[in-house]
């Protein structure tokens, strides 16, 4: 069994200057690990900080105090003080994260999208498209839509693409913000398969899921979150 | 490893008054960087003090040359800076018409660094035009018609065109899509982000456009007053910024 996130005692706050300098507390004292083959769903209600967790294990946002430790190709990487190029990196190899939503780029195609995070990791380009293409049949994404930019797709549409995109390049580490929020139930079980394969691979993932389905199915086990409180493993 | 290049403490003072001020950070081999602030913040004096256009009161730009490695930019002669601006360097300016010459084709703008360098046979020089003018999207049948018969969004294609020529490793650009109508603004962006990933270029892209920042550069730094206020990776100082002044920047951002 191998540790591949450890959080510790990791606190985040959001000083808002231009409102009066009110600060507001997200996360106080959080600590939890995640293993190799284990999906830690994120358990909570709305404003507890579990999307802000995931975004500091993401070194999206910075944190005021503790460690956000990932397992780098057998090195720790703390995300909460890593140099830009060490998280670039970790990004590229070893971390994975579905957003809530798309961010779509003029004139992209959703093939490319889909296919960019191989490319990142010098995959042939063939190779690339080969597997992506699968990977958008897996979660029905019909192939006319495959080289038109998602900006005019459906939400559930674009958020698939999201998914492929994050499962893409079998990341050792998978971080998931409401994959399934928009999604019928023949992509929601999509989704729940591809969670299932990333965790026999051996992956460790890191998931907040509102569907009591989803959560059930792919949860090894919950950790709860509440809004204000201090948290232990 | 070694940094592309690395700025440190760089300065450059209008009388009393600091254009920029104590300025530091490095760029890796293919590496994007943005600067962003306001009109006045002291972006583009810090673009011209380190591509060699504007000397620094006080501070040191070294870049990792080809040949003999890391140089410090504002000791070199100043022909051995021209040569480093003409070959591994690029400068797109805001305006393509500071950038182009306006008297001469589109294909003799493409060549001109070439022969710069001392290509003199002529069809290879029109054959690196033509392959240049497709790159960027121009029609190369119309390689012998002057700039001023293009548009806007077209010059500014050439103008990139006529930089890449010579495979720089670095390119300083000035709001290279300010003043373009944004469709024009999307297909240019698109190109320079194919072009960079493709050719592994290291940037420096001065902009306003907090969004142009997002979508081509990994880090950028946020100018204030002529001082750098905050740094980091682009999403994190976009998504979470620490400093008042980017607070505000990116609070005050209209949603389409």
């Amino acid at each position: 069994m191998t540790t591949m996130i450890e959080v510790e005692r990791l606190s985040k706050r959001f000083t808002l200057h231009n409102q009066g300098g009110v600060s507001l507390s997200v996360l106080e004292d959080v600590s939890l690990a995640a293993d190799r083959g284990e999906c830690v769903v994120l358990h909570g209600p709305s404003g507890a900080g579990k999307s802000t967790l995931l975004r500091c294990v993401y070194a999206n946002y910075r944190s005021q105090g503790g460690a956000v430790r990932v397992r780098h190709r057998g090195d720790w990487i703390d995300m909460a003080c890593a140099a830009p190029r060490d998280v670039l990196a970790v990004r590229r190899h070893t971390v994975g994260y579905v957003s809530q939503f798309l961010r779509v780029i003029p004139r992209v195609p959703a093939l490319t999208i889909v296919m960019e995070p191989l490319l990142a990791r010098g995959v042939a380009r063939d190779a690339a498209r080969q597997r992506s293409e699968t990977m958008l049949e897996r979660l029905h994404i019909p192939a006319r839509l495959w080289h038109l930019p998602p900006a005019t797709f459906s939400g559930g549409e674009q958020q698939r693409v999201n998914i492929a995109r994050g499962f893409i390049a079998q990341f050792p580490i998978v971080l998931l913000d409401e994959p399934t929020a928009a999604l019928d139930a023949v992509n929601r079980r999509a989704v729940v398969d591809l969670i299932a394969e990333a965790k026999a691979r051996g992956a460790a993932l890191l998931g907040i899921f509102h569907d009591d389905e989803v959560r059930a199915a792919a949860a090894t086990r919950l950790f709860p979150l509440d809004a204000g409180c201090a948290h232990g493993a | 490893m070694t940094a592309l290049l690395r700025v440190e403490g760089l300065s450059r003072y209008y009388g009393a008054r600091a254009g920029c001020e104590c300025v530091s950070f490095e760029l890796d081999e293919g590496e994007i960087l943005a600067v962003v602030g306001e009109s006045g913040s002291g972006k583009t004096t810090l673009l011209d003090c380190v591509s060699g256009r504007n000397k620094p009161d006080s501070g040191t730009v070294v870049f990792n040359t080809r040949i003999d490695g890391p140089l410090d930019v504002w000791r070199l002669s100043e022909a051995a800076r021209r040569m480093l601006a003409r070959t591994d360097w690029g400068y797109v300016h805001q305006s393509p018409r500071e950038g182009l010459r306006l008297d001469a084709s589109a294909g003799a703008n493409v060549g001109e660094r070439l022969m710069a360098l001392g290509a003199r046979h002529y069809g290879r020089i029109r054959a690196e035009a033509v392959g240049w003018m497709d790159a960027v999207e121009l029609d190369s049948a119309r390689i012998d018609e002057l700039p001023t018969a293009f548009s806007g969004g077209m010059q500014q294609r050439l103008q990139i065109a006529r930089n890449l020529v010579t495979r720089p490793r670095l390119v300083f650009m000035d709001e290279p899509t300010a003043g373009l109508d944004v469709s024009v603004q999307a297909r240019l962006l698109d190109l320079l982000r194919g072009l960079a990933g493709e050719l592994g270029l290291a940037a420096i892209i001065v902009t306003h456009d907090l969004a142009v920042a997002r979508l081509l550069a990994q880090r950028m730094i946020v100018m204030r007053g002529g001082g750098v206020v905050e740094s980091g990776l682009t999403d994190q100082v976009l998504d979470d910024p620490q400093h008042p002044y980017t607070q505000l920047l990116v609070s005050s951002v209209l949603q389409a």
